[in-house]
């Protein structure tokens, strides 16, 4: 061969070698890893032990305890930014992650930590920031092992958001939703085939000071960290309110002002279309907490427990009932709650399954006519011109029109709900 | 002039209408939600709300409100001022407790209570809270929790506040910047 | 002369310099390692030790509603002061962007969308949780059956056990019903038992015996805040 050749061919010979040796020095790790998250349970309204509690799923024995963050999806982050592997939790806080990594001249992997954004692991809502960004809990980072498998997974351990001394708010109403998609909205098909890719914005008391929520896009403003322990009248209630309008999309009933007083409380008059709106949310969340079987459903706003007062099965009952009673939101939420329940039967036989009351509010025609959807409104969507429309009375006639059965006990022993 | 400019003359005025009406018909018609704004009063001020927007949910009886300011200078004498309203008809009894614990859930100082006092019908009282003295760099949260008894009812409220202690100086957080800037959202 | 001395220098130069191109390529990869989202490296706290239970209060001794609305509260500050106080000593934000969810044609069930601004690193699609298929290196949503694992098909983004597939679009179904997913499995894969059906608007699981309550297992701790809304009330409740 000519020394020119052979020059050429020992220099390609030489690329080529260290071609091949840069190139093997570039290796890849794996592995998976196992772990639990838990947080320390803060929220209120939970059945207190002094109370029956049959079918009640949120009870005292839950209560300041570590729990398990569950439902969530889950990544693995390396040090220095790049995500190597995802997964979820499931009910116990559990979560286990396949993971992969370029590592340069066989080196170690290095270290990564578990981040989870308050995102449901099936995507039915996820928690943002008021500007809809995504909260970042983390963990400590550890140092990976490569090569670990399935069946020999490295432990990152447990972890826990919040103690006794100081709760996490956040993780607090994470938990709130997820107990109100598992026990409550989880029941119906239309909220199954709806209920997905709600906001959960948090916080924002400015432009919701009491927290609120907009059905037609999907989202819902918590107004402050303190309304995280206040499951029943915060987040349950909002999601309430996004499921009915999923149930049937319609003009909010925007006049809170009966009567001279301003917003609304179980207590205060309002018109029948505000005073119905405020019930099936509160029905809808409550049902979170209080089953068919229930004794003592309460409801109230408190970050403890409701007082025995604002029990939402007692019913003042027909011929007792106090002026003006027909019109407060609580008249109509012991109403629903009637047709629910499986407790004090007497004239009273209703049991209706909780997918049927979505299945109910699906049923109101589109329009602004008697028993439709924008009845409180004009024709053109412009101003309310039916205060009392869209009420307890018109989802009486689409109940019983569903389930074929008559509800004229329950409304009566409930001191009627105003409605026309 | 020929059959077809005879229908031709008849025909376009009588399309242009046909076709007017219908275009207005059409926009009658529509049911689409409007996004109107519709004003609401609340309170003493009109707060206005879409009508596509659920939110006039309810306020506790019992509200603690919080210090305004942006920060507090570190040292003796430092306080929160928060005030307490009571939006029962009738006088309420209240008595409110506070917690310092710092972003990792350490006790700063040890939890306490207040006395009871009596907040008249519809009013408000202050609520002052002495900063520990002598805070590093850092963040912190000061917890205070009240309760109120009017009559046979009962309320109770929180407020988380945050602290974000640089130069001497304790910048008052909101609840997001709490989370945004403070090791609050460790899982530990 | 000068032919030899190029053939000794420019040659082997050449290919150790295509060597040490490739080497480089392949370090800027591992470097990479996989889309990340835009989380600033955070600092990096030393694990305190769990807080020991606060002392009780002392006369821990032992009740809320609603009302109607109240004015509107004050508007914000335009400014905040703190947040650029503290970043300028050199405290982090620890939030990140929002999701982009992947879009899907607006008569699919709109739900379990894939978001594509978290993208985990991967060599095969075996390697991907989520249900995701490993796309140019990193897990994504399927297009395709063949993105997918073996016996597994492509629908609605996610890679679903063929077995388990009754319908890809609601055009499969009938009515009113929906093509949906049943959801992340909490195998490795995420969809060792996920399923894609038809499934109705109408009724639901309203058989509350067949789901009990489940109590906190025996080893969770009560531990007591120091400071409860019982406490409170129950000092209204016992002073004078």
């Amino acid at each position: 061969m000519k020394t020119r050749t052979k020059e050429a061919v020992r220099a390609l010979l030489l690329g080529a070698l260290a071609f091949f040796t840069l190139s093997t020095a570039a290796e890849a790790a794996s592995g998976v890893v196992r772990g639990r998250l838990r947080f320390y349970q803060n929220q209120g309204n939970y059945c207190p032990s002094s109370r029956t509690c049959t079918a009640a799923r949120y009870r005292q024995a839950d209560y300041n305890i570590n729990s398990p963050v569950r439902d969530v999806k889950v990544y693995l982050v390396a040090e220095g930014g790049g995500v190597l592997g995802q997964g979820t939790t499931n009910a116990n806080g559990d979560y286990q992650i396949s993971w992969y990594k370029f590592t340069w001249w066989g080196g170690s992997p290095g270290r990564a930590r578990i981040e989870w954004y308050g995102e449901h692991r099936d995507g039915r809502f996820a928690l943002k920031t008021s500007a809809g960004g995504r909260w970042v809990f983390w963990t400590p980072y550890s140092t990976l092992t490569d090569g670990t498998t399935a069946s020999n997974r490295q432990n990152l351990g447990t972890r826990t958001w919040g103690s006794s001394s100081s709760p996490n708010a956040l993780a607090n109403l994470y938990d709130g939703a997820v107990r109100m998609w598992r026990d409550a909205l989880n029941s119906s098909n239309r909220m199954r085939n709806s209920f997905t890719g709600v906001e959960i914005r948090a916080y924002d008391g400015t432009t919701c000071p009491t927290s609120c929520a907009n059905g037609a896009n999907k989202r819902i403003i918590i107004d402050s960290s303190t309304s995280a322990y206040r499951p029943q009248a915060r987040v349950m209630h909002e999601m309430g309110h996004i499921a009915s309008y999923l149930s049937k999309a319609r003009r909010a009933c925007v006049d809170y002002t009966f009567g001279g007083n301003n917003g609304w409380s179980m207590t205060s008059q309002e018109w029948a279309c505000a005073g119905f709106e405020e019930a099936i949310a509160t029905f809808f969340g409550d049902r979170a907490i209080y089953w068919q079987a229930s004794p003592q459903p309460t409801s109230c706003l408190s970050s403890g427990v409701c007082p025995n007062s604002s029990n939402v099965e007692t019913s003042t009952g027909s011929g007792s009932c106090a002026a003006g009673e027909a019109r407060q939101p609580i008249t109509a939420v012991r109403y629903l709650r009637d047709l629910y329940d499986s407790v004090d039967e007497t004239n009273d036989g209703n049991r209706f399954g909780y997918s049927r009351f979505f299945d109910a509010l699906a049923r109101f025609d589109n329009g602004s006519g008697n028993r439709a959807a924008d009845e409180p409104w004009n024709w053109w969507g412009t101003s309310l011109d039916d205060r009392d429309g869209r009420s307890a009375r018109d989802f009486r006639a689409h109940i019983e029109g569903l389930t074929g059965s008559s509800t004229s006990s329950n409304y009566t022993n409930n001191c009627s709900p105003t409605g026309d | 002039m020929t059959s077809v400019s005879r229908m031709l003359r008849r025909g376009i005025p009588s399309f242009t209408v046909a076709m007017a009406l219908s275009f207005t018909g059409a926009a009658a018609f529509s049911t689409a939600p409007t996004t109107e704004v519709v004003p609401v009063v609340r309170g003493e001020a009109v707060v206005a709300l879409p009508a596509a927007e659920f939110g006039h949910e309810l306020e506790a009886k019992i509200v603690l409100e919080r210090d305004e300011r942006d920060s507090i200078a570190i040292g003796a004498g430092a306080e929160l001022r928060l005030s307490v309203k009571n939006r029962f008809d009738a006088e309420a009894r209240v008595t409110y407790a506070v917690e310092f614990v710092d972003e990792f859930g350490f006790e700063v100082d040890r939890p306490a209570m207040s006395d009871v006092f009596v907040v008249p019908a519809r009013d408000s009282a202050p609520v002052e809270i002495e900063l520990p003295p002598a805070l590093e760099e850092g963040f912190y949260l000061a917890r205070i929790t009240v309760a109120a008894r009017s009559g046979d009812e009962s309320a109770d409220d929180m407020i988380e506040q945050g602290l974000g202690v640089v130069d001497g100086e304790a910048l008052l957080l909101t609840d997001e910047e709490w989370l945004e800037w403070s090791n609050a959202n460790g899982g530990f | 002369m000068k032919n030899e001395a190029i053939s000794k220098i420019v040659a082997p130069t050449i290919g150790a310099g295509l060597g040490a191109v490739a080497g480089l390529v392949l370090f800027a990869l591992s470097a990479v390692g996989g889309a990340a989202p835009s989380t600033p490296p955070a600092p990096v706290p030393a694990t305190p030790a769990r807080p020991g239970h606060a002392a009780m209060v002392p006369e821990r001794e032992g009740r809320g509603d609603q009302e109607p609305a109240v004015p509107a509260p004050a508007p914000a500050p335009a400014e905040r002061a703190a947040p650029a106080a503290l970043a300028e000593r050199g405290f982090e934000r620890r939030t990140i962007g929002a999701s982009d969810p992947l879009p899907r044609d607006e008569g699919e069930w709109q739900g379990m969308l894939v978001d594509q601004s978290i993208r985990a690193a991967c060599d095969t699609t075996a390697r991907c949780g989520l249900a995701m298929a490993c796309v140019e290196g990193a897990c994504g949503a399927c297009v395709t059956d063949d993105e997918c694992g073996a016996g597994e098909a492509c629908v609605l983004d996610h890679c679903v056990p063929e077995r388990n597939v009754e319908c890809r679009t609601r055009h499969d179904c009938r009515g009113e019903e929906l093509c949906v997913l049943s959801g992340y499995s909490d195998d490795l894969r995420g969809n060792g038992s996920m399923s894609a059906f038809c499934r109705p608007m109408d009724g639901g699981d309203d058989a509350e015996a067949e789901t009990p309550y489940v109590a906190p297992p025996e080893d969770a701790e009560f531990d007591p805040r120091p400071v409860r809304v019982e406490d409170l009330l129950e000092r209204l409740d016992g002073a004078p």
